[in-house]
């Protein structure tokens, strides 16, 4: 279960109001109703054509967009162009949104669409191996039942990064960006079960990953 | 825990053949049911390596939710605002479809209940429209002329198949302009395994 430091320290990365309330699962709550206002006025705003209303909407969801991307393809060129992107696909879209639903769980989605675009295009023009099922973890090395995970930032960012894209997207969404299962699923497009099966299948393969000696280098494409 | 070779079907999760390393995780992360959480707590505290491998995915579990969100690039938003086109009074290519569709069929109704095909039979010709007609009248008034080879038959003067395929394309139009207009409503494609489908993009 999420702590409550936890929820704190996450709301606080990602922006919201959160910390400035006491008691955090109310205040996470508040937080939510206050983002959901603020964004559908934001949204209603920017369809009429008020650029500084969407520059809000930016401003508020920059961060999450980039990082998902940059999580997702591993390269901070093309993260910045995908999330570029997708907040310019939102502005397009803007009139077929319907601003009763999340505006977060919709951009994120336009976010991890194109993220597979880009993904997808790179095994088509073969900068990744085919693949026929999942993506094999890179460099894979049998886990040790004994050896003590290693848990530092860098590398559970790397570990992260190295799974399968089918856990990937879930567990970024779920732990880094501290989304509920019911939004993954509304991002995903996918039902609550499934995405469990997926946090469930991306949890243990990186318990795998960390317990593992890192034999590999960066991933594919990425930029540091 | 035996070190006997894991069964072929999942063990049962409140760990009575053993709780796998999945099952630890699944109990850090909370996401057992109480029953289960109970029973496995139970064997977890009767077993220092059950409680050792425990230690170990709580502290998995804390570290990816401690993972702190990667920097943003300085004046990404900034980069974002420039990118943005001016908004909303430009016609995109299915609001034209549905223009021209909807031209189309007034056009078409409008001649088919009205029926007024536009004549000139009483109208004054302008000077420069007699003087252009001069070498008609001309060939007219020629005794080789036959006027015979002039007529037009009865079922030329019949609009129907103009109006029917006025008709058709407006129909035509009209349907291409929604099925266009379905197309380019932002959805997302649904998730398939490979992820490989493209996106439908506005």
């Amino acid at each position: 279960m999420r702590s409550r430091a936890g929820a704190r320290a996450h709301d606080v990365h990602w922006g919201s109001d959160a910390h400035r309330v006491p008691f955090a699962p109310l205040a996470v709550g508040f937080a939510g109703m206050d983002d959901a206002l603020r964004d559908r006025r934001d949204v209603l705003a920017a369809r009429a054509g008020d650029r500084d209303a969407f520059a809000r909407l930016v401003d508020h969801y920059a961060r999450r967009v980039h990082d998902l991307a940059r999580r997702m393809l591993r390269n901070d060129h093309e993260a910045e162009d995908v999330a570029q992107q997708a907040f310019w696909n939102a502005w397009r879209a803007l009139e077929r949104f319907d601003a009763e639903r999340p505006f977060r769980n919709w951009l994120l989605r336009i976010t991890s669409n194109l993220c597979r675009n880009r993904l997808a295009a790179r095994r088509r023009s073969r900068e990744l191996p085919p693949r026929g099922g999942e993506e094999p973890l890179p460099e894979a090395v049998a886990p040790s039942e004994a050896a003590p995970a290693d848990l530092s930032p860098e590398r559970v960012r790397r570990a992260i990064e190295a799974l399968p894209e089918r856990y990937r997207l879930p567990v970024i969404l779920h732990y880094v960006q501290n989304l509920p299962l019911q939004a993954i699923a509304e991002i995903t497009e996918a039902p609550v079960a499934t995405v469990k099966t997926w946090l469930h299948r991306g949890r243990a393969a990186l318990g795998d990953l960390l317990r593992s000696p890192e034999t590999d280098g960066p991933g594919p494409g990425t930029t540091r | 825990m035996t070190n006997d070779p894991p069964p072929p079907t999942r063990p049962p999760r409140d760990g009575s053949d053993g709780p796998t390393r999945e099952d630890l995780q699944a109990l850090a992360a909370g996401e057992l049911d109480a029953a289960t959480a109970r029973a496995l707590g139970t064997r977890i505290e009767a077993d220092e390596d059950l409680a050792a491998r425990f230690a170990e995915a709580r502290a998995i579990e804390e570290a990816l939710r401690a993972q702190p969100p990667l920097p943003l690039p300085s004046g990404f938003a900034r980069r974002v605002l420039a990118r943005l086109p001016a908004r909303g009074r430009t016609l995109s290519w299915p609001a034209l479809a549905r223009l021209a569709a909807g031209v189309v069929l007034a056009l078409g109704v409008w001649i088919a209940t009205v029926g007024a095909t536009p004549t000139l039979a009483h109208a004054e010709p302008p000077p420069v429209v007699c003087n252009a007609l001069e070498p008609a009248i001309d060939l007219l008034s020629s005794p080789t002329f036959d006027i015979e080879s002039l007529t037009i038959p009865d079922e030329a003067t019949d609009d129907t198949p103009a109006l029917l395929v006025l008709a058709l394309a407006g129909a035509l139009l009209l349907a291409l302009g929604l099925v266009a207009a379905r197309r380019t409503s932002y959805r997302i494609a649904p998730r398939s395994p490979s992820h490989d489908e493209p996106e439908v993009t506005p």
